[in-house]
């Protein structure tokens, strides 16, 4: 009994109406399907030959990044710039002035200091005087919400001390 | 250089392995299993168009490959696993695609076929195709390897690394569910 024969007598076993259907199944393919078949599939194989995909760059994590850019600091090229940049820190730090500490002697007593404003008045602006005025809290002081009846009072207190030519160019 | 059907399968392998031969190699491989593998993509995927494009995937496959075959496998179980492989892949990406008529309920084989220009089956061809393909898939090939290709439950087992006793349950089940389906239908 060949191999047909055999698979024959098993399905007629199993199932008789099956066995006995014609195996023909329907499907067809375009003419000459077979016969250029070949030729499409190796000329696909030679089309992806000569068009590689480039191969894909290596995927490196993290840390391995880090660990490269420490390592590039230390060639030859950057050694030289890092070397300076270093020294200059070092010069910088003996030398720059130690403006943070207080050197008694150097320091204006207020008396000093309110002597050398008034020797040297005209050498300072009025917006310069009038701000360190009003840093230190004094009287002067504008506020628009000031009552007029507060200025008022002020003028009149004052008026005596106003002589006659700034009193007509302020009117 | 023989080039018929006739060529054994170590004669194909050799031309292959040799770099000046290998695109006679791969000719004489497609002349002889060509058809066989694309009947075979066939009846799983049903349409030509699909049966075209995963039949040349798999030759495509085996030319990139064929010099890593150890020939511990026969050729030509090597190339039905292959095909094979290649016909599930694809049958898995066309139900996932969310567009596919297969995600239907509704998913009619009868319309498909009558559809397919390259289907001219009677009506009875029509219904047994409409049976094996309620069938599950490793019943299905079972079936298709064992009814249409005439294989051996050995060269079966080679193919879908299942055992015999395993593939002689798969087709029995696959033959007396077909009948059902018959008897149901009332063909």
């Amino acid at each position: 009994m060949n191999r047909h024969e055999e698979i024959q007598k098993e399905l007629k076993e199993l199932s008789s109406r099956l066995a006995d259907t014609e195996k023909q199944e329907g499907f067809t393919v375009p003419v000459n399907y077979f016969e250029s078949l070949a030729d499409k599939v190796l000329e696909q194989v030679k089309n992806e030959t000569v068009a590689e995909p480039a191969p894909k760059p290596k995927q490196v994590s993290w840390f391995d990044q880090l660990a490269e850019s420490i390592v590039s600091l230390f060639q030859p090229q950057f050694a030289v710039a890092f070397a300076s940049l270093a020294l200059l820190l070092v010069a910088g730090v003996y030398l720059y002035p130690k403006s943070t500490t207080t050197n008694t002697e150097l320091a204006l007593t207020v008396d000093e200091a309110e002597y050398y404003l008034a020797e040297n008045l005209d050498d300072f602006d009025d917006e310069l005087l009038l701000e360190i005025g009003l840093d230190e809290g004094d009287d002067l002081y504008l506020d628009s919400e000031l009552e007029s009846e507060y200025i008022e009072e002020y003028l009149n207190e004052i008026i005596d001390e106003i002589d006659d030519s700034t009193l007509d160019d302020l009117l | 250089m023989p080039t018929t059907k006739d060529i054994s399968d170590d004669q194909i392998i050799t031309l292959l392995c040799s770099d000046d031969q290998t695109e006679a190699g791969f000719r004489a491989l497609m002349q002889k299993y060509q058809e066989r593998l694309y009947w075979h993509i066939r009846r799983m995927v049903v349409e030509h168009e699909d049966a075209n494009d995963v039949t040349q995937n798999t030759f495509i496959k085996v030319y990139r490959n064929i010099k890593s075959f150890q020939g511990n496998s026969k050729l030509y179980t090597w190339l039905y696993r292959i095909a094979t492989n290649e016909a599930i892949t694809f049958l898995n990406k066309k139900k996932k695609k969310p567009t596919t008529s297969m995600d239907n309920e509704e998913y009619d084989l009868t319309n498909t076929l009558k559809a397919d220009e390259y289907f001219d089956g009677n009506e009875l061809q029509l219904n047994l195709k409409k049976a094996i393909s309620t069938l599950p898939q490793k019943q299905l090939q079972v079936f298709n390897l064992r009814y249409y290709d005439e294989m051996s439950y050995q060269e079966i087992s080679e193919i879908l690394d299942t055992s015999v006793g395993a593939l002689k349950a798969s087709y029995h089940h696959a033959v007396k569910k077909i009948e059902a389906y018959f008897k149901d239908s009332d063909l």
